[in-house]
């Protein structure tokens, strides 16, 4: 795309004008990040702060300083280690399910028998990782009677459908002479089947429609070109829908660390509504997001070299 | 994958039959914890002290059914969760194709700031921000201004106010998503479609609703089917901001509490509850599904504009 020469042609009034409307287009947004969500987001980092004690009509606030973070860092038994197992956990399971999701949506995008009917169910998972059925699931006196779904419900069980027995598919890998590494992660794979289905569905739902955007025309004259089937996936799908992989990559990542199921998360929900400390809580979740942010821009920037635009700047 | 040959190889044979079985399966890792709650639905006392029961319940009954209409008040708040959803459903699809569209396609000074920005409100977790969120609402103010004015500061919870200001303004749940999503897609849309449309006399605004918007059907449908669905099961804004307004998922806080079957009879009872009232907050979500999926197919068999 070597359209940046042409730039310098443009008049500096058009552009200014064109900015002008780039300004209308975002207008809602800039109102409401600075109106709404600036004054939200200062406040919350005063709480991690302070102490806060709640009134009658309104709080109070006494200043603590860095109390909350150095109980975060230093005091709570947990939080440092278990952010950092979560981390591992999310650079394994990430690309899992960015493939996965990627599989799925361009083997719904073909032409099949069922396929509405397909599509429909893979938009389930999007309903089941929201508030209320993981609300419900939570305290599942019933399920935990009927016992899981065929025992893949839980991470915690290790048989995969029908008794399928994980240990044997790692003894036959070892055997196999396949590095202890690798078997490690089939198996966590194979093993987190559930979980990697049931958060793909926001994933597959933007491959698709993303899918849906290219223009059939392409893969018409790529076809007349002697194409297969193959190159046309990795020289016409793969670019076109680059965009999107690169949001379903920082999605994947964000969606990781903030889920509301995640360890993490209960963890800060625990120490704030249950133990009552919030100053330690909104202290956790600073830090925590600090990691996220640190991680996000890392994936970020390596992501950004292999996207195709078709206009760059 | 598109290519139609004379002669099919082996793989294009085998490749139907293998995908359809694949498909299937992984359906049923889906489908099994709904199969097992919508079972539990139709579950009698008598079937929870049978141990022979497994799957089938024995005695069905349609008094669980019966129950979550009647305790949970599943009406109104089926009523209050349509107009909700789609009223930010709407406005939120709406807000960020805008935004989305003011990021793919302009260069202004700022822009990559305000960009990162909207990137940052989906990386912060809502639970990080609650509390401000609800003291935001409950007080009031736009930087003391109302106050310095001497009305003071303003209770915006227990209205649709908080819902509909966050909505309004591509600041709701997820909404950076949304305005991500649609930058890519805007990203794109060749330039040439934009420049057409300019030689043709149409200001970027015009242009913006009559040709960009069209163009962008399958990803809008998309960002709504989600923000609908996110909408109509969230916990968290229900809980924060209309904690005494009937909404659906609400319901199931409440079929717990108040039935007095779920209170007599036990744990096992009231996670049966639970469940019929998860199912019948679901599935219209799912019948709205089907019927928008349908649109979603023909509005895409008209469009396909990515790299023409």
């Amino acid at each position: 795309m070597k359209r940046v020469k042409t730039k310098k042609q443009r008049t500096g009034a058009l552009q200014r004008k064109n900015g002008l409307y780039g300004w209308f287009f975002i207008a809602p947004f800039v109102v409401g990040f600075l109106l709404i969500y600036v004054p939200v987001i200062v406040n919350a980092f005063r709480y991690s702060l302070n102490d806060i004690t709640m009134g009658a009509d309104g709080y109070e606030l006494s200043w603590v300083g860095g109390a909350g973070y150095s109980y975060a860092l230093f005091t709570h038994p947990t939080f440092l280690r278990d952010t950092l197992e979560l981390l591992g956990k999310l650079l394994l399971q990430s690309p899992a399910i960015i493939l996965f999701s990627l599989f799925i949506a361009v083997l719904l995008n073909q032409k099949m028998r069922g396929r509405g009917f397909f599509r429909a169910i893979f938009f389930l998972p999007v309903i089941v990782t929201t508030g209320i059925v993981l609300k419900a699931d939570m305290s599942n006196a019933m399920l935990e009677s009927m016992g899981s779904a065929a025992g893949i419900e839980t991470g915690a069980s290790t048989t995969v459908a029908g008794g399928f027995d994980i240990s044997n598919i790692k003894f036959m890998l070892q055997q196999m002479y396949i590095p202890a590494a690798v078997v490690d992660f089939i198996v966590e794979l194979v093993n987190n089947i559930y979980s990697i289905v049931n958060y793909s569905g926001v994933q597959i739902i933007l491959f698709l429609s993303g899918l849906q955007s290219i223009s059939p025309e392409i893969y018409e004259a790529a076809d007349v070109d002697g194409a297969s089937g193959w190159e046309s996936f990795w020289k016409i799908t793969v670019p076109m829908l680059s965009p999107i992989i690169f949001v379903n990559i920082i999605y994947t990542v964000i969606d990781g660390f903030t889920r509301s199921d995640n360890p993490i998360m209960a963890l800060i929900d625990d120490v704030g509504f249950n133990k009552m400390n919030y100053n330690a809580a909104s202290a956790m979740a600073w830090l925590y997001l600090i990691l996220v942010v640190v991680v996000l821009a890392g994936v970020a920037l390596i992501c950004y070299r292999f996207t195709f635009y078709q206009e760059r700047d | 994958m598109k290519t139609k040959k004379p002669r099919p190889s082996p793989v294009r044979l085998v490749w139907p039959a293998f995908r359809f079985i694949l498909l299937l399966g992984l359906s049923y890792v889906i489908l099994f914890p709904f199969m097992q709650k919508i079972v539990m639905m139709f579950m009698s006392p008598a079937d929870l002290q049978n141990p022979t029961v497994w799957m089938v319940p024995q005695a069905p009954t349609l008094d669980n059914i019966r129950r979550v209409l009647q305790y949970g008040g599943y009406w109104p708040a089926f009523r209050n969760s349509l107009i909700i959803s789609t009223v930010c459903a709407t406005l939120q699809t709406f807000v960020c194709c805008m935004a989305g569209y003011g990021f793919a396609k302009f260069k202004f000074r700022g822009r990559t700031f305000f960009f990162l920005m909207a990137i940052a409100t989906i990386i912060i977790p809502p639970q990080t921000i609650s509390l401000a969120l609800y003291m935001e609402f409950r007080y009031f103010d736009i930087y003391g201004l109302l106050d310095a004015a001497g009305v003071g500061s303003l209770k915006l919870v227990e209205t649709v106010l908080p819902s509909a200001m966050l909505s309004m303004t591509a600041t709701g749940l997820k909404n950076g998503l949304y305005i991500f999503v649609m930058r890519q897609f805007f990203k794109g849309v060749p330039r040439e479609l934009n420049e057409a449309a300019t030689l043709d006399g149409c200001d970027p605004i015009r242009t913006f609703f009559r040709i960009i918007l069209p163009v962008a059907q399958p990803m809008l449908i998309s960002i709504f089917l989600l923000s609908f669905a996110w909408q109509w099961t969230d916990t968290f804004y229900s809980g924060l901001f209309n904690r005494n307004m009937a909404v659906l998922p609400t319901i199931l806080t409440k079929v717990t509490a108040i039935s007095t079957e779920a209170i007599t009879k036990g744990t096992k009872m009231s996670s049966i509850m639970q469940n019929t009232a998860v199912i019948m907050t679901v599935t219209p979500l799912f019948i709205f599904y089907l019927i928008f999926q349908k649109k979603l197919i023909q509005g895409i068999e008209r469009s396909g504009i990515v790299g023409q």
